[in-house]
C-alpha cells in the first residue's frame, strides 16, 4: 500500500497525521504569526528534513513551510485519484527496428522519492514523444529493465546480448537500446565482445540532460540513433550522442573506441584513437560514414556470448603506489589485471616485485596508459623493458575500460593465461588499432 | 450593433477594468542567479543551434502555451561570449548554489512590503519554449506572500514576490531561426506581483508601478539601466479573460497600454454579444479547412495570384457568424483581423485574408462567391484564407479556428506584446499552471529566522529618508533629488559627482536634460552612459562648459553626431583653454576702455555679457565671471 504521507518523517508527519490529511490533498496551513497559506500537500524529498511541510500553491510554485509555525491544518478538499494505467496501452506492431529500454537520463524524469531525477519513462513514452520518429522507421519497443547505469552488472551486459541475439533472430533490420551514460562505454564494449559475427548495426544511446526538459538531447539522440540502426548500411555496436553543443548531428562512435569524457556536457562522449564511425544530420535525415565500416550481414553468422567472468580489476597507478594492492588483488583470487599506467605504459619500480608474482600465479597483467590519448609502447624505457621482460603484456592504444571488459569477456569464455597472452593484445572487434592518423581530432 | 464612439478615455469603473501588475527587475548582486558569470552586455561572437520540444509537467499535461510555440517548429541559434557565459547557461552543465545575495535582496523586498516569507524556498521550473531558455525554462523560486504596497494614498495588495533567472536577450530572427545573446539569460530577477486593482484611470497603474519602483531602488540592489525593469500588466474587464502584456518597459507606456487594451476587450466583449444574438456557438464558429487554390487561381492579378503563382496553395476556413466583426475597427488598431494577422505573423506567414477586406487583392465578387459556396457559408457568415506552403497554411487556420471558436465565448486570455505606439499584439495563448514543475538539480533551500531577523535589521531607510539625505549631502532640491534617486542612471551620477562635476549639473543632466530632449521626440536611450559618462568628463575637466550639455546630447541622440566628443567639436565648442579665454577677454577690454573708464566696477555686467556671447558653451560662466573681474580690477588699478 502507498505511503499516504510519502517522504514525511518525525514532527511534519506527525502534524500531519493528527490533522488526517493526505498528499494530493487541498490544505489551508494557518500561521502561528498570522495569515494562510494554502494549495496542495506534495510528497516530501526523502533527504529533505523533517521540519517542513511542501505544498504546491494555486499559481505553480511549490514552497516549504516550517512546522513549527503552523497552528492549524484544515482540509479544503480530497486528493482526485488517480488516472487509470488502462489509457497507456501501446499498439504492438512488427517492425524494422527494435528499441531496447534499460534505464538511464534518457528515460527519466523526477521522482518525489528523493527529488532527484530517476529513470520512470518507459521507451514507449520516448516513441511517443519524438516527433517523427514513427517516419523513420517501423519501431517496436521493449522494456528489458530500468537501472541507472552506475548500477549496470556484467549480469546486466550478458541479458542485454541474449536480447539482441533473440531481436535479430526475430528479423530485426537494427537494435537501438536506450542506457544511462556514466557506463554506457561499458556496455558498448561488452556487447562488442558478446555479438560474434553480428549483422546488424547495435546501436546505444543515450541522454545527458534528462528527457522531462525542452532541452533534453534525447530526442534527437534517439533520432540518430534509430536513423543509423534503420538506414546504416554498417553492421557493428555504436554510440549515438551529440556530436557538438548544436541539436543538428549525432556522432556514431565505434563501441570500443568510444569513451565519455565529460560530466555534463551533451557532446560528452568522444571517439578516442579512432575516427568517428559516423555522422547522423538530423536536417537532412542522412547517415554518412567517415571510415570503412563492416557491411551488414547475414542474420545465421550471429553467435552470442554472453558470459562475463568478474574476475578481472582495473587498477590506475598513481606515484608512490604500494604494492601491497596488487598482492591483495592476487590473493583474493582475480585472474586478470589491468594497469593503466603512466605514459607510454609504466608503473613505478617499488610494484614491479608485486607484478612478477602475479604473473608468476598465473594473473594476467596487461597494460594501458591513463594518458587515454595514443597507444603503450613499452621498448623505449627501460621501465616498459623490465615490466614486458615480467610478464606485462602491452595492449597497444586498447582504451583501459575496454581492456577490462575484454579480460572479463575472455575469462568467461575460459579461456587460460596463454590464451589470454594472446588473444588480449589481438585485434578482435577493432578495440586496437594498427594506425593512428595526424589529424585524429579529439571528437 | 453599436460601437461606443472613440474620443475621452474609456470609462474603467463601470467596464470594471482591472490591472495587475508584475514589475521585475534585476538585481546587481555580484553574478547571475545560478553561477558566477558577469552579468555585464556582452555582444558575444560564437554560437550553437538547438530545438526544443514541450515536455510534460508533473501532472502529466503539457501546457497550452508551450504546445502553440512547440508547433511553430523554430530552430534558436544563442550567441555567448566568454564572460558573460559558461556551460550553465550553455545549459550543458547543471545549475550552481543559488546566489546568496539575490536570495536576501528578494527577502529584503518581502520585509520591506510586509510580506509572509515562506521557509524553504523550492526552485521551480516554469517551461518557455519559446527559446529565450536555453534549457526550456525559467528557475523561479517563490519567496513571500502576500503584502501591500502604499502608492499616494492609496494601496494595493501583494500576490507574491518571486526571485527568477533573466532570459536570453532576444536578437530577432531570420526565417525559422530564433537568434538570442546568452549574456542575459541567467542574471537574478525580483519579481513583485500585485493583486489586481480597480482602476478609475490609466494613471493609477503608473502610480502604482512608480511606488513599487521606488521601493525595489531604495534596497540599493538592483540593476538600473535600459532593459533592467520591465513590467508585465494583466488586464481585464468584468467579464473578459486575463491579458497579459508581456515586458512593458517604461512608465509612461503603461497608461497607453491599459486604454488601449480596456478598449480591445470592450469591444470583443461586444463582438461575443453580437456572435451569440446570430446564434454562433464556440463548436459550431468555424467550419473545416479547405483548399480553394483552384478558385482562387483565377484572380485577375494581386497579391493572390502572385503567391499561388509563385507556388502557394490558398486554404480558407468558415468562420460563422463572422461577418463585419473581422473588418471592424471601432478604435484605433482595435479590430479582430488586426490579431488573426498577427497569428499568422506568429507562424511566419505574412498575414491572412478575411473575407470582410474582399473584394480586393486581385479577388472580385464572383471568386468570393465561389469561395463562399465551397465553405457552404450563410449570409452572415465570413471566412478567413491563408496563403502559403500547404502545411504552414494549415497550421495558421488551426490557430485561426482556435481564436473564432475563443471568441465566441468573450474575450479569451492569451499573452500579448505592447508595440512602441502603446498598443498591443497578439503573441500566444495564456500559459496555465501546467508549466511548473520542480527544479530536480537543487535542493530545497531553508530561510533561517536568523536570516530574516539579519535582514530585518539592517532593512535600507524608506525611500523619503534617501531622498532628504542625498538633498542635502549635495545640495540638491527634494525634488531633484527624488528624481536623481529615482533615475536608471542614478550610478552615473555618482560617477560623474566623483569626477568632479557639480552635484546639481550631473543631477540636472541625467534627469530634466534627457527628459526634456525625450519630449522633442529625441531617441534619449541612443545616448549611452558611455557617451554620457564623456560628456561628464568634459565638464569635469572644463573642455565642455554645462550649458553645453543640453545641445551637445540633443546631437547624439538626433543622429546628428556619432558621439560627445565629434558632437562638441561640430558645435564649435570645443574646449576653450584659459590662454585663448584671457586673450579673448583682453581684447573686449581693448575695445570697451572708454565704457571701463566711465563705469569702473559696474562695467563688470555689460563686459560680462559680450565675453559670454562669444564662449557660451565653451567656458563655464562662472569661470568667465572670475578671470573677467580679476583682469577688471588688474585695469582699474593700472589706471586709476
Amino acid at each position: 500500500m502507498e505511503d499516504e504521507l510519502q517522504g514525511y518523517r518525525g514532527p511534519a508527519r506527525d502534524l500531519l497525521q493528527r490533522a488526517g490529511v493526505h498528499v494530493g490533498d487541498e490544505v489551508e496551513l494557518a500561521l502561528a504569526d498570522g495569515g494562510a497559506i494554502s494549495g496542495t500537500l506534495m510528497p516530501r524529498y526523502e533527504h529533505a528534513d523533517d521540519e517542513h511541510v511542501a505544498v504546491k500553491l494555486r499559481n505553480g510554485y511549490n514552497a516549504g513551510v516550517a512546522v513549527s509555525r503552523i497552528s492549524s491544518v484544515h482540509v479544503l478538499g480530497r486528493a482526485r485519484p488517480e488516472p487509470t494505467a488502462a489509457a497507456q496501452q501501446v499498439r504492438r506492431v512488427k517492425g524494422d527496428v527494435i528499441i531496447i529500454g534499460t534505464g538511464g537520463t534518457i528515460a527519466s524524469r523526477i521522482d518525489y522519492r528523493t527529488g532527484a531525477v530517476t529513470p520512470i519513462f518507459r521507451p514507449e513514452d520516448l516513441y511517443s514523444r519524438v516527433p517523427g520518429l514513427g517516419e523513420i522507421a517501423n519501431l517496436e519497443t521493449e522494456l528489458l529493465f530500468n537501472i541507472l547505469s552506475e548500477n549496470m552488472t556484467p549480469e546486466h551486459w550478458a541479458a542485454i546480448a541474449e536480447r539482441v541475439g533473440r531481436a535479430i533472430s526475430e528479423g530485426y533490420r537494427g537494435v537501438v537500446i536506450t542506457h544511462g551514460t556514466d557506463t554506457m562505454h561499458y556496455t558498448a564494449a561488452a556487447l562488442s565482445f558478446a555479438l560474434e559475427g553480428l549483422p546488424v548495426p547495435v546501436v546505444l544511446v543515450g541522454a545527458q540532460r534528462s528527457s522531462d526538459r525542452p532541452s533534453s538531447d534525447a530526442s534527437s539522440n534517439l533520432k540518430g540513433a534509430v536513423l543509423a540502426a534503420s538506414r546504416g548500411d554498417f553492421s557493428g555496436v555504436y554510440v549515438a550522442m551529440h556530436r557538438n553543443l548544436s541539436d543538428r548531428e549525432i556522432a556514431i562512435h565505434r563501441g570500443v573506441k568510444v569513451r565519455k569524457n565529460h560530466t555534463s556536457r551533451r557532446d560528452a562522449f568522444e571517439s578516442v584513437n579512432s575516427r568517428l564511425a559516423a555522422v547522423v544530420d538530423l536536417s537532412s535525415m542522412e547517415v554518412r560514414k567517415l571510415t570503412d565500416l563492416p557491411p551488414r550481414g547475414d542474420p545465421r553468422s550471429l553467435k552470442v556470448k554472453p558470459r562475463f567472468d568478474r574476475r578481472a580489476f582495473l587498477l590506475k597507478y598513481f606515484p608512490g603506489m604500494d604494492g601491497g594492492v596488487i598482492d591483495g588483488l592476487v590473493d583474493a583470487g582475480y585472474r586478470a589485471l589491468i594497469l593503466e599506467g603512466t605514459g607510454l605504459g609504466h608503473v613505478g619500480a617499488q610494484v614491479h616485485g608485486s607484478i612478477r608474482r602475479a604473473v608468476e600465479k598465473g594473473v594476467f597483467v596487461g597494460m594501458t596508459s591513463q594518458c587515454i590519448w595514443g597507444s603503450v609502447r613499452m621498448t623505449v624505457y627501460d621501465t616498459g623493458r623490465d615490466l614486458m621482460r615480467a610478464g606485462v603484456v602491452p595492449l597497444g592504444d586498447m582504451l583501459p575500460e575496454v581492456a577490462l571488459v575484454k579480460a572479463m569477456w575472455l575469462l568467461g569464455q575460459g579461456a587460460g593465461a596463454e590464451e589470454m597472452r594472446s588473444l588480449m593484445p589481438s585485434n578482435m572487434r577493432g578495440e586496437i588499432s594498427e594506425r593512428r592518423y595526424i589529424e585524429d581530432v579529439r571528437e | 450593433m453599436s460601437a461606443s464612439e472613440g474620443g475621452g478615455a474609456p470609462d474603467y469603473r463601470s467596464l470594471g477594468a482591472k490591472v495587475g501588475i508584475e514589475l521585475h527587475r534585476q538585481l546587481d548582486v555580484g553574478g547571475k542567479l545560478f553561477c558566477g558569470c558577469s552579468t555585464a552586455r556582452e555582444d558575444g561572437s560564437k554560437s550553437f543551434r538547438r530545438v526544443l520540444l514541450p515536455s510534460e509537467s508533473e501532472l502529466g499535461d503539457v501546457d497550452p502555451a508551450a504546445r502553440f510555440e512547440a508547433a511553430r517548429g523554430m530552430e534558436f541559434e544563442y550567441m555567448y561570449g566568454d564572460s558573460s557565459s559558461c556551460l550553465v547557461e550553455a545549459d550543458e552543465e547543471p545549475p550552481h548554489d543559488v546566489n546568496q545575495r539575490a536570495l536576501e535582496a528578494a527577502i529584503t523586498v518581502a520585509l520591506l512590503l510586509g510580506s509572509t516569507i515562506v521557509d524553504e524556498v523550492h526552485v521551480m521550473r516554469k517551461i518557455v519554449i519559446d527559446g529565450s531558455n536555453t534549457s526550456g525554462f525559467q528557475r523561479t523560486m517563490l519567496i513571500a506572500l502576500g503584502g501591500s504596497l502604499k502608492f499616494g494614498e492609496k494601496s494595493v495588495g501583494v500576490l507574491t514576490i518571486t526571485l527568477e533567472e533573466d532570459a536570453a536577450r532576444n536578437l530577432g530572427s531570420d526565417g525559422r531561426v530564433k537568434k538570442y545573446g546568452l549574456d542575459r539569460l541567467g542574471i537574478p530577477l525580483v519579481e513583485v506581483s500585485l493583486a489586481p486593482l480597480e482602476i478609475s484611470s490609466a494613471q493609477d497603474a503608473v502610480d502604482a508601478a512608480a511606488a513599487l519602483g521606488r521601493l525595489l531602488k531604495s534596497t540599493g540592489m538592483v540593476a538600473r539601466g535600459i532593459g533592467t525593469v520591465r513590467q508585465d500588466l494583466n488586464i481585464s474587464i468584468a467579464g473578459s479573460g486575463i491579458v497579459e502584456v508581456k515586458g512593458v518597459q517604461e512608465l509612461p507606456l503603461i497608461a497607453k497600454v491599459v486604454e488601449f487594451e480596456v478598449r480591445r476587450l470592450g469591444w470583443l466583449k461586444e463582438v461575443a454579444a453580437e456572435l451569440s444574438r446570430r446564434g454562433v456557438r464556440p463548436e459550431s464558429a468555424v467550419g473545416e479547412i479547405v483548399d480553394v487554390t483552384g478558385i482562387l487561381s483565377r484572380a485577375k492579378g494581386g497579391v493572390v495570384r502572385k503567391s499561388i503563382a509563385g507556388g502557394a496553395r490558398a486554404l480558407a476556413v468558415l468562420a460563422r457568424g463572422y461577418r463585419g466583426l473581422l473588418g471592424s475597427e471601432p478604435y484605433e488598431g482595435v479590430r479582430v483581423g488586426r490579431d488573426l494577422a498577427a497569428i499568422a505573423n506568429a507562424f511566419g506567414l505574412g498575414g491572412v485574408i478575411h473575407s470582410d477586406e474582399l473584394p480586393n487583392y486581385g479577388v472580385d465578387e464572383g471568386l468570393v462567391e465561389e469561395v463562399r459556396a465551397a465553405l457552404a457559408a450563410g449570409s452572415e457568415d465570413a471566412f478567413v484564407i491563408a496563403l502559403g506552403d500547404a502545411e504552414v497554411a494549415r497550421r495558421v487556420l488551426e490557430a485561426v479556428s482556435g481564436r473564432l471558436r475563443d471568441l465566441v465565448s468573450g474575450p479569451p486570455a492569451e499573452t500579448r506584446a505592447p508595440t512602441p505606439d502603446g498598443r498591443t499584439k497578439y503573441m500566444r495563448p495564456r500559459p496555465g499552471s501546467a508549466r511548473m514543475y520542480p527544479e530536480t538539480d537543487l535542493l530545497p533551500i531553508p530561510i533561517t529566522g536568523a536570516m530574516r531577523a539579519r535582514l530585518r535589521e539592517n532593512l535600507p531607510l524608506p525611500w523619503d529618508r534617501q531622498v532628504s539625505e542625498l538633498a542635502s549631502k549635495y545640495g540638491l532640491s527634494a525634488k531633484l533629488a527624488d528624481e536623481v534617486l529615482d533615475s536608471e542612471r542614478y550610478d552615473l551620477f555618482r560617477e560623474a559627482v566623483k569626477m568632479g562635476v557639480k552635484p546639481s549639473v550631473a543631477a540636472t543632466v541625467i534627469t530634466e536634460t534627457l527628459v526634456s530632449l525625450r519630449r522633442e521626440g529625441l531617441d534619449v536611450d541612443s545616448v549611452s552612459d558611455d557617451q554620457l559618462r564623456r560628456l561628464f568628463s568634459a565638464i569635469a575637466s572644463g573642455r565642455i562648459a554645462k550649458e553645453a550639455a543640453s545641445e551637445v546630447l540633443r546631437a547624439v541622440a538626433s543622429g546628428r553626431a556619432p558621439d560627445v566628443d565629434s558632437a562638441a567639436e561640430a558645435l564649435g565648442i570645443s574646449a576653450l583653454d584659459d590662454a585663448a579665454l584671457a586673450a579673448l577677454i583682453d581684447e573686449v577690454l581693448d575695445r570697451n576702455e572708454r565704457m571701463i573708464s566711465e563705469r569702473g566696477d559696474r562695467a563688470l555686467g555689460p563686459l560680462m555679457g559680450e565675453v559670454m556671447s562669444k564662449v557660451r558653451g565653451r567656458v563655464d560662466g562662472a569661470k568667465v565671471n572670475e578671470m573677467l573681474r580679476l583682469k577688471l580690477k588688474e585695469r582699474l588699478g593700472r589706471s586709476g
